[in-house]
């Protein structure tokens, strides 16, 4: 629809029927259409140039639909700064396309919801929102308000120059970005549904109006009112304040020309000079501005420093140093965090509270973003997952989260190809990463594949009886064995050797005894076991046993016979009990038990000469031959292998943990699987010296 | 760096455990040696290594 301007006379049009306002290309008189025909809402002002690769009727697309720019609009945040928004037409709706520091918005009119109260839309509170169809966790990233200042083209609804209008931003962190629009108060709320889209994806095309500002960084030259040096202004109009470097001037720059807000005092020394490109995770960046900030801490203000970091396409990093400790640190959307917990999550990372303070601004220099100025106060909360940190930065109005990213000195340097020049860090940072974290995690996975590896071998463990006897010792010189095999003596394979056995067995009834040789007070008692079948691949536990000796002792020689080769295996065990009354207490030491265990024998049959020495009149010693025993103490040498280097990495992880620790608000440091494994051997070895320490008392 | 040195050292204690429990073997073999089956065959003729070498005289 063709009509001419009710303000100046001048033809305009109304391109599409749903559309509301049309700003006047001539008088710039913002021209409603209603019902009742055309009314001028007033007059927006020029255009505020920022840097936008955005055009007036270039042609994009979301998804398989095109749509159309026909309309823009100029905003002033609350704290000042500016915004844009675009006015895309697809061919049956609309579609608001929000651009604010290098990121893009797309969100589309919802009337499906139930609206909401304003007064409780605090920053950090979760809305349910109808997103996609669906209920929708959104969290609330700042509700404040902006001013229309100037607009373009065809808008889709009632745009009044310079009034005022309430709104909350949310996202859900994960892409989905909503707007609800409470206008100035007397209408319902509308909401904007959509999401954040990267500016590739909308395949911009076309368009009529060329940008403002080229898109390359270009430094915007200024004289400060106060002394006449020159400004540099690296972000445009998206700089709020800027602070002489010559005479410390603070500087209102949104009005265009410079004004003089007040002349600062103090004078920081940069480490890193502003103008400065380092290249960093993202690409290149220019320092363009400075503060000193401090935390409020323990009745303490504990100073530190943020570089501001700044690319057009990319919008505004920080660079942030405490005690020669650095992080580079990115913006990240509200309700990206999962902080409905007392660890909040981020990106599958649960974060752990280190910090709650209250931040100030100490000095400013070169440029900011916001309308800064020395003294203002936020609250801030810091959680630690090294090297990451997530920060959160509460005002009345914003919730800011962001991520930072450890950096050493050394990193810092290089990432200025070594033109500044900075000391080592003091004390352990926040987010420093452990270097004997890895480490320790590879000793404590390996001692748990250990036990795990041990559990089978024991599970598996075949644990064969192959003897189980009965020997009678005496002091005196001949003995008669009490032998009673068990199991049924295996039959013997025809040897030689065997016909060698019998004998012997034959020859002293069913033992050896002290016939030659040894006195007949101490000699020995000879005993011959029967033949045993052993398999081969398999190791071999002689175990002896004498419940009943009681402060006397018993030494058995056992000489493990293979009746085919004539090889023979010497083993020895001994047992001693010895226990009594001191004083009403009874004692006791030694054991009635005792055991030897060799490896794999040749596969064969064996008999076993034993030769026992006591100094009890008689001694009843209970042997039995076991085959695929399972040995706990070569287990035990390989978790002390392995424990003790675990220990030690362990424990320098956990002092490292102790003293970054030791800065937190919040306490105590996490308990951590290492933690763990360092409390339960410390106790180990507690309770070990203190056996060790009990039995020398008792000596 | 570090880690790498751990995880070498790490997997030879589990390796070598791993190996050591699957052979069966001992760290350390006792004594052998070979009787002729004449010298075995004499009742009386033998006499066993500890009992020339060692013994137990009881430890109290």
């Amino acid at each position: 629809m063709k009509t001419s301007c009710p303000n100046c006379g001048a033809e305009i049009e109304f391109r599409y029927d749903d559309s509301f306002v049309r700003i006047c290309a001539h008088c710039h008189n913002a021209v409603e259409r209603t019902d009742r025909g055309l009314e001028t809402l007033g007059q927006v002002a020029d255009l505020v140039p920022i840097e936008s690769p955005l055009k007036l009727f270039s042609e994009g697309h979301f998804g398989n639909a095109s749509f159309l720019l026909v309309g823009m609009a100029q905003i002033r945040h609350a704290q000042g700064g500016i915004w844009q928004e675009w006015y895309a037409k697809f061919d049956n709706r609309w579609g608001w396309l929000a651009e604010a520091q290098g990121r893009y918005y797309l969100t589309f009119h919802d009337d499906k919801w139930s609206p909401v109260d304003l007064r409780t839309l605090e920053p950090g509170h979760v809305v349910q929102l109808p997103v996609r169809g669906a209920q929708h966790a959104m969290t609330v990233a700042e509700a404040t308000s902006g001013t229309f200042i100037s607009a373009r083209g065809e808008l889709p609804y009632k745009l009044v120059p310079n009034e005022t209008f309430h709104y909350a931003d949310l996202s859900d962190g994960k892409g989905a970005f909503a707007t609800i629009d409470y206008g100035d108060g007397e209408e319902p709320p509308a909401l904007y549904v959509g999401v954040q889209v990267p500016l590739a994806d909308l395949k911009l095309s076309g368009g009529e109006v060329a940008p403002v500002v080229e898109a390359k960084i270009s430094a915007k030259r200024l004289a400060c009112p106060n002394c006449n040096a020159p400004i540099e202004l690296h972000a445009g109009d998206q700089t709020q304040r800027a602070v002489c470097a010559y005479c410390n001037a603070m500087l209102d720059t949104t009005s265009g020309a410079l004004e003089v807000l007040s002349v600062l005092k103090q004078k920081p020394q940069l480490q890193i000079p502003l103008g400065s490109k380092g290249t960093f995770s993202e690409g290149e960046l220019t320092v363009i501005g400075y503060l000193q900030r401090s935390a409020y801490v323990d009745d303490t203000w504990w100073p530190f420093e943020e570089y501001l970091l700044f690319r057009p396409d990319l919008g505004f990093r920080w660079l942030v140093e405490s005690d020669g400790h650095w992080s580079y640190v990115q913006p990240i959307a509200a309700g990206a965090v999962d902080a409905s917990k007392a660890a909040p999550l981020y990106d599958k990372v649960t974060f752990r509270t280190f910090q709650n303070a209250e931040l100030r601004v100490d000095q400013v220099l070169g440029e900011v973003y916001w309308q800064v100025h020395v003294g203002e106060t936020v609250s801030s909360d810091d959680y630690v997952a090294p090297p990451a940190m997530l920060s959160r930065e509460l005002s009345k109005t914003e919730e800011d989260w962001s991520l930072s990213t450890y950096m050493s000195a050394r990193e810092v340097s290089a990432a200025f190809k070594d033109a500044v020049t900075l000391g080592e860090g003091s004390g352990i940072a926040p987010n420093q990463p452990d270097p004997w974290t890895a480490a320790s995690s590879v000793m404590a996975i390996a001692f748990l594949v250990l036990i795990l590896v041990g559990i089978i071998f024991a599970i598996a463990a075949k644990d064969d009886r192959k003897l189980d006897q009965s020997l009678t010792f005496t002091a005196a010189a001949s003995v008669a064995p009490v032998a009673t095999p068990s199991p049924p003596p295996t039959p013997a394979p025809p040897d030689p050797l065997d016909e060698v056995n019998r004998q012997i067995l034959a020859g002293s009834g069913s033992a050896v005894g002290s016939d030659t040789g040894a006195g007949a007070d101490n000699g020995p008692n000879v005993i011959f076991s029967d033949p045993i079948q052993l398999a081969g691949g398999q190791n071999v536990e002689l175990s002896f046993r004498a419940p009943t000796l009681n402060n006397h002792w018993v030494y058995v020689a056992a000489d493990l016979v293979n009746q085919a080769t004539g090889d023979v295996l010497n083993l020895e065990s001994s047992i001693e009990y010895y226990s009594g009354y001191d004083d009403g207490d009874s004692w006791s030491e030694g054991s009635h038990e005792s055991s030897v265990v060799v490896g794999p024998q040749p596969a064969g049959s064996y008999v076993i000469r034993f030769e026992g020495q006591t100094d009890a009149p008689t001694a009843t010693v209970d042997v039995q031959l076991r085959q695929g025993v399972f040995r706990f103490s070569h287990l035990g040498l390989a978790m002390l292998v392995l424990g003790i280097p675990l220990m030690f990495v362990g424990l320098v992880s956990y002092v490292h943990e102790k003293r970054r620790w030791e800065n937190s608000t919040s306490g105590k440091p996490p308990f951590t699987p290492i933690g763990l494994l360092v409390l339960m051997f410390g106790g180990v070895f507690i309770v070990i010296g203190a056996i060790i320490k009990a039995m020398a008392n008792n000596e | 760096m570090l880690a790498t040195i751990m995880i070498g050292f790490a997997g030879l204690v589990v390796a070598g455990y791993s190996a050591l429990a699957f052979s069966q073997r001992e760290l350390a073999a006792p004594e052998r040696e070979e009787i002729p089956a004449s010298v075995r065959a004499s009742p009386g003729g033998y006499r066993s290594y500890h009992f020339w070498h060692t013994g137990f005289h009881g430890g109290k």
